[in-house]
Order: C-alpha cells, then sequence, then structure tokens
C-alpha cells in the first residue's frame, strides 16, 4: 500500500485556534494533507484555512493563485480559501451549522532539500457558489529544508467536528 | 484499492525526453506525479506530454483556467500534446503537478484525462483536460519539441497505479 495515514486530527469542543503535525516522518516520497473544515455558528463566522510549512510565516514564504484574488505571494498557504468556512451566505443562520468546506494539499518529494515548490489545491463551496472564489493552488516560496511541520490555523478556531488526515505517499 | 508505484525516474540533466513504456494493464488508473525543471537558467520551461507517441494536431484537448497578475484567465484548445505549462524553472523553480489517467486501458478506447499543474514562479494554476487517444501503453514527457532544452538532473517524474482492471 502506497499510501498510508501519518496523523489524523479530529477537533473536539475545545476547538482549538491552532493545530499542528509535527515530527512529520521522513519515509515517504509525497505528503496529501485531507482537510474537512466545519464552518462556525451564525452567519460570517467563516474563516479561511491556512497552512504554514515549516514555521516559516514570513510575508513572502508561500505563493496562492485563485482566480478570483489572482496570484503572489503570501505568508501562509490555503487548504480552504477565503470564508471558506463560513455558513451559507445570506441565509443568517444562527443555528448550529454543519457546513464544511474541504481541501486537499499535495507536498511533493517533500523529504528533499533544496527545491522550492510544492502544489497545494484548495477549495471552498459556502459563501459565493462561483468557481472563481476557489483558490487553485499554491507553492512554498523561500522553504528549501524538508517539510518536517505543517501548522494549520485560522483567524478565530478549528470547529468542533472538523477533521485533518495527513498521508504519506511512497 | 492498490495504489502502487509503477515506477520513477530522475533525468540524467542532458535529457529532452521520456518514454515511459511497458505500462501495466493490471490497474484501474494512472497517476503521473512530477517535478520538472530546466539545466537552462531563466527559461520558461514548458513540458509536454504525450501518449502513445501520438502527436496528431488535433488529438488532445486542454482547457486552461488561470489567474495572472490578478486577471483570470481561461483557455481551450486542440493540439497535438498536452502542456504542463512550466513557468520559470531555474534555480530550484519546478513546475510540479500530478496527472490522473482514468480507466486507461478501457478496451473501448477511450478514457478521459485530467491533468492539474502548478507553475511555482508565477503561482498559476493550470487545468488540462485531454481527450484520449486509446489505451494508454506509453507516456512520454518532453521538455522541449525543438530537442534544445533539458530537464535538469533534479526532475523526477513517479508513475502510480491505482485500483485493479
Amino acid at each position: 500500500m502506497a499510501i498510508e495515514l501519518i496523523e489524523r486530527i479530529d477537533i473536539d469542543a475545545t476547538e482549538p485556534s491552532v493545530i499542528y503535525f509535527q515530527n512529520i516522518r521522513q519515509d515517504g516520497t509525497h505528503l496529501l494533507l485531507i482537510g474537512s473544515v466545519r464552518s462556525g455558528v451564525g452567519n460570517g463566522n467563516g474563516t479561511p484555512e491556512d497552512v504554514i510549512v515549516n514555521n516559516d510565516s514570513s510575508s513572502n514564504s508561500h505563493t496562492y493563485s485563485s482566480l478570483f484574488w489572482g496570484n503572489g505571494n503570501a505568508s501562509a498557504l490555503r487548504l480552504a480559501g477565503q470564508n471558506s468556512a463560513r455558513t451559507w451566505y445570506n441565509t443568517g443562520d444562527s443555528t448550529t451549522a454543519y457546513h464544511f468546506a474541504n481541501g486537499t494539499l499535495w507536498f511533493f518529494d517533500y523529504t528533499v532539500s533544496g527545491h522550492q515548490n510544492f502544489i497545494a489545491y484548495g477549495g471552498h463551496s459556502w459563501e459565493h457558489l462561483t468557481a472563481n472564489y476557489h483558490y487553485l493552488s499554491g507553492g512554498v516560496y523561500d522553504e528549501s529544508d524538508p517539510i518536517t511541520e505543517l501548522r494549520l490555523q485560522t483567524s478565530t478556531s478549528h470547529k468542533q467536528y472538523s477533521s485533518f488526515s495527513l498521508y504519506k505517499v511512497t | 484499492m492498490a495504489h502502487e508505484l509503477i515506477t520513477s525516474y530522475t533525468f540524467s540533466g542532458t535529457q529532452n525526453s521520456l518514454d515511459i513504456t511497458s505500462i501495466p494493464t493490471t490497474y484501474k488508473d494512472l497517476q503521473l506525479i512530477f517535478k520538472l525543471k530546466s539545466v537552462t537558467s531563466g527559461y520558461n520551461l514548458y513540458p509536454h506530454i504525450r501518449f502513445n507517441s501520438n502527436s496528431g494536431s488535433s488529438n488532445y484537448f486542454q482547457m486552461e483556467m488561470r489567474a495572472s497578475n490578478g486577471t483570470d484567465y481561461y483557455y481551450q484548445n486542440l493540439d497535438s500534446q498536452l502542456y504542463l505549462y512550466g513557468g520559470e524553472t531555474d534555480s530550484g523553480k519546478f513546475t510540479s503537478g500530478h496527472l490522473e489517467l482514468g480507466d486507461y486501458n478501457r478496451d473501448s478506447g477511450h478514457s478521459g484525462l485530467i491533468a492539474m499543474t502548478n507553475s511555482f514562479w508565477t503561482s498559476q494554476s493550470f487545468f488540462n483536460i485531454a481527450e484520449a487517444v486509446g489505451d494508454i501503453t506509453s507516456i512520454q514527457v518532453i521538455a522541449d519539441l525543438s530537442s534544445t532544452k533539458y530537464f535538469s538532473s533534479d526532475s523526477k517524474v513517479w508513475l502510480y497505479g491505482i485500483g485493479e482492471a
């Protein structure tokens, strides 16, 4: 089996704002991160799900590409896009919401030093139902070390029932 | 469900192309993962992929969506190869991505193919779709049709088999 789960993080009632995949094992070839991000409660409580590689959050350490936002440098990759975890747009939903945004990130050849490009795909669904809000990809701009840590964060908190799985592909 | 490495390949630094042959027929789908860059500084590498050495002028269909300097861009075309748009690939800047070849060994001779690639330097994204050319028995990865550009020695390709035929 060439795909193997390294670690899964299920968000519980503590709803942390930051979670980590640390000391990532180096016996794979590629990494695949799959996230299911639950929205907040009430309209407008969603935030982007960002991923920072190797604790490098300088402003030009990552890149992004979006058909709406264009492309450029950023301080993090985006696992799920702008307002991705938001509740249904304009519904004013004030009850518990179970809307999810899903995203995947690939990190190719992640144990190798000296290369600077990783591919990332993110998507979202809840605020704007138009394709041009989707984040299509991103990269890692100036990180040349093997990937040993992924930090996942939002500006608020990870909602209970969100789930993140990190796989290695060999 | 199987997801197995069929073969991996590291370029020598003096190669313009790679021909992956002897692809087993025992899988349902194929996945090609690549990280490619040119040996030529500043050169924007635009790798090509062909299947079964088919270079017919209208045998590949691709759709492209990307953001460029804040402007969305759409494009579709019939062509003689599938482009993996590379962007600037010198100085460690690879173009990388993955290509899924669904039902590659279907007897009826049709496969739907999708490629998703990423250009690092400009952070542009490309979704390419190729209407295919029959069962896939070989895959060609080509640096440049002019044969004057070469893949760097740390460029790599991996081919995986997924599922069972």
